[in-house]
């Protein structure tokens, strides 16, 4: 996983891929930049952090095009496009296609640093989302087959003595399962336990 | 000057003023052959004179007859008689002939003066011998009759000098064809004039006969042609540019986009003592992009200036690359690669520069929709060369001009019809190509198309 926030750039035009990489490294941006989509998804990998700012326009590979590939093999970092020569329509089929904003030239170079910092928040928040929530699978990976199923019960909002009776086992038993799984997760009750589990997600 | 253009209505009001021409002016320029007077002559008085002998030895028989009767009377009277008779019909013969040629030169001058050519006679003195109503009717200001006036006097000094030369070697035996153009007082006229030498048999030049045809008409439609079709040109031109504002627009805004980023990255670096090498080399950035926008916009106006249709030598590269320039963007918005294959030192043609490049424009357009249309990678050549007679521009595509333009009849045919392949906008192109006295059409080639136009080298 890249643990900085980059901002990646992929533009065809050399003039304006250095023109973004100088105005965003003026204000300490990092910045990586892509004469081509297919450069740029040699590199694309699914746990990258940070932002893309892409033209519509290019030779080979269009913007939207390297949106579509993205989507397929999962990368799921903030998109702004930009385009000269924009309208309605290729605005909509950005959007559509998993834009986060569009921008036509000449932009006013404000506007894109506030949409890059907007999207690189957005990554930062989705990337911290993310690892909360692998965090939280790593803990429920911890647990053993039977303190699963007891798992499962109290998820059903069961008592003890019900998933006792369910699973066969002493009250009692059940009672060190509840211990243990709260312990493995480092949760104090029931209600953050199923705040974890809900965050974890189907993972684990 | 004024010269009034004729037509069938004056045509009709010069019969009535035929007694004019009675004397017949046309009898005097046909040349009397002295051979045939002479021999007609000699044969004449040997008849004559064959007459003569008989009727004296006929008289000198009658008077040394000794017994004078009636019945030799009547035989010398006989003789005699047919002697006059002999005499009279050959007078009738001579007059007959005499007055058949007058008749004739009386009706070939009736024919001439209904002719609305205008048609004349000046003899080697450049004195006018003959010349019809027409010929007098377009030099309405003088009315009056040529017939044996210099031919500086009847057309005045202004015209004579123009027509000068053009007398002088039709005088020494050349047949000369050219076009006079005078300012009449309120619109000009246009002469189509043949003067054609009248050589005797002996090679010697007696005269020359005057071809004169007012073609003001023909050169007034010819006029309004050309300057119709510079003006669909122009808007053709401008309809071209407008179909292509969008890829000119990202053209502009691409160094745009550039100068505004680098110079913002640059007021920021400053503004916190950053690096000022980095700064210096962005400032030169912006200076390459701001020269980069004002190519794009000077390309721009260059295509859409007002220009002459006037024929110039000109080298058919200059407008080829104007055009490539235009259109680069075009076609690497549709994903197709623009090469040019030029060759140096082209010769010159005589074109407008202006009308080439709206024809390369056209075909160029075309060549990249038919090659962005191909599910293989396009591509777009534009070549040009010369071969000893013409200079050719051919524009290569990997696409089908059928696939481009599906109303081609023959799509088996490895001829495509130019008309078929160029479509609608290219029939301007094509009447331009022609109008220079160029060839344009299409054909297959590699699995694609080639379109051409070529056009005849200019004599140096």
């Amino acid at each position: 996983m890249t643990s900085t926030a980059m901002t990646y750039i992929v533009d065809d035009d050399p003039a304006v891929r250095e023109g973004v990489c100088a105005l965003l490294g003026s204000v300490a941006i990092e910045t990586q930049a892509f004469a081509s989509a297919d450069e740029f998804l040699r590199i694309a990998e699914g746990g990258m952090v940070g932002c893309l700012v892409v033209d519509v326009r290019m030779p080979g590979m269009s913007g939207l095009e390297l949106l579509q590939h993205m989507r397929d093999r999962g990368i799921q970092i903030p998109v702004i496009v930009v385009t000269g020569h924009g309208d309605v329509a290729m605005a909509v089929r950005a959007m559509k296609a998993g834009a986060t904003d569009f921008l036509l030239k000449p932009f006013n170079e404000q506007e894109l640093l506030d949409q890059i910092r907007g999207a690189l928040n957005q990554s930062d928040q989705h990337l911290t989302r993310q690892q909360n929530q692998e965090q939280a699978a790593l803990r429920f990976s911890e647990l053993t087959p039977r303190e699963r199923q007891v798992l499962d019960q109290i998820m059903d909002c069961q008592h003890s003595k019900a998933i006792a009776y369910d699973l066969g086992i002493s009250e009692k038993t059940v009672d060190v399962h509840r211990f243990n799984i709260m312990r493995k997760t480092g949760t104090r009750n029931v209600s953050q336990l199923i705040q974890l589990r809900i965050l974890a997600g189907d993972i684990g | 000057m004024r010269m009034a253009i004729v037509s069938n209505d004056s045509v009709k009001a010069r019969a009535g003023r035929r007694a004019k021409f009675s004397e017949g002016t046309l009898a005097r320029i046909v040349r009397v052959d002295t051979r045939q007077v002479f021999r007609l002559t000699v044969l004449f008085s040997l008849w004559m004179l064959l007459a003569l002998i008989l009727l004296l030895a006929a008289q000198k028989w009658i008077a040394s007859s000794p017994d004078l009767d009636n019945a030799l009377l009547q035989q010398k009277a006989f003789w005699g008689g047919a002697i006059l008779l002999l005499a009279l019909a050959m007078s009738f013969g001579l007059a007959f002939s005499i007055a058949r040629q007058h008749s004739l030169a009386m009706a070939l001058e009736q024919a001439i003066n209904t002719l609305p050519m205008q048609f004349a006679y000046i003899d080697d003195q450049r004195c006018y011998r003959f010349n019809n109503l027409a010929h007098q009717d377009s030099w309405a200001d003088l009315n009056q009759d040529f017939s044996g006036r210099p031919v500086r006097e009847s057309l005045g000094d202004e015209i004579y000098r123009q027509i000068e030369p053009y007398l002088e070697r039709a005088l020494a035996g050349e047949r000369v064809d050219f076009e006079l153009r005078l300012s009449g007082e309120s619109v000009p006229s246009d002469l189509s004039v043949s003067y054609l030498p009248d050589i005797a048999d002996g090679g010697q030049v007696k005269g020359l006969y005057v071809l004169c045809d007012d073609i003001s008409k023909r050169k007034r439609v010819e006029r309004r042609d050309k300057e119709q079709l510079l003006e669909f040109a122009e808007l053709s031109r401008l309809a071209s540019v407008g179909e292509v504002a969008a890829e000119i627009a990202h053209q502009i805004n691409q160094p745009l986009a550039a100068i505004a980023m680098f110079s913002s990255a640059a007021q920021r670096t400053l503004a916190d003592g950053g690096d000022q090498d980095k700064v210096r080399g962005w400032l030169e950035t912006i200076n390459g992009q701001s020269k980069r926008a004002s190519d794009v916009i000077g390309s721009l106006r260059r295509f859409v200036r007002p220009g002459k249709l006037e024929p110039v030598a000109l080298d058919l590269n200059a407008p080829l690359r104007e055009v490539a320039a235009l259109l680069t963007h075009h076609a690497t918005a549709r994903q197709v690669s623009l090469s040019l294959e030029l060759e140096d030192r082209l010769p010159p043609v005589m074109a407008a520069g202006i009308l080439i490049e709206q024809v390369a424009f056209n075909l160029l357009r075309a060549a990249i929709h038919s090659a962005a249309d191909q599910a293989t990678a396009g591509q777009v050549t534009i070549r040009s060369r010369a071969d000893p007679e013409r200079v050719w521009v051919e524009i290569i595509s990997n696409g089908t001009a059928w696939g481009a333009y599906p109303d081609a009849e023959d799509r088996q045919s490895d001829e495509v019809s130019a008309d078929a392949c160029l479509g609608f906008s290219e029939a301007i192109s094509r009447s331009i190509i022609t109008g220079f006295d160029g060839q344009a059409g299409c054909r297959c080639h590699e699995g694609g198309t080639l379109c051409f136009f070529n056009l005849p080298r200019c004599e140096p």
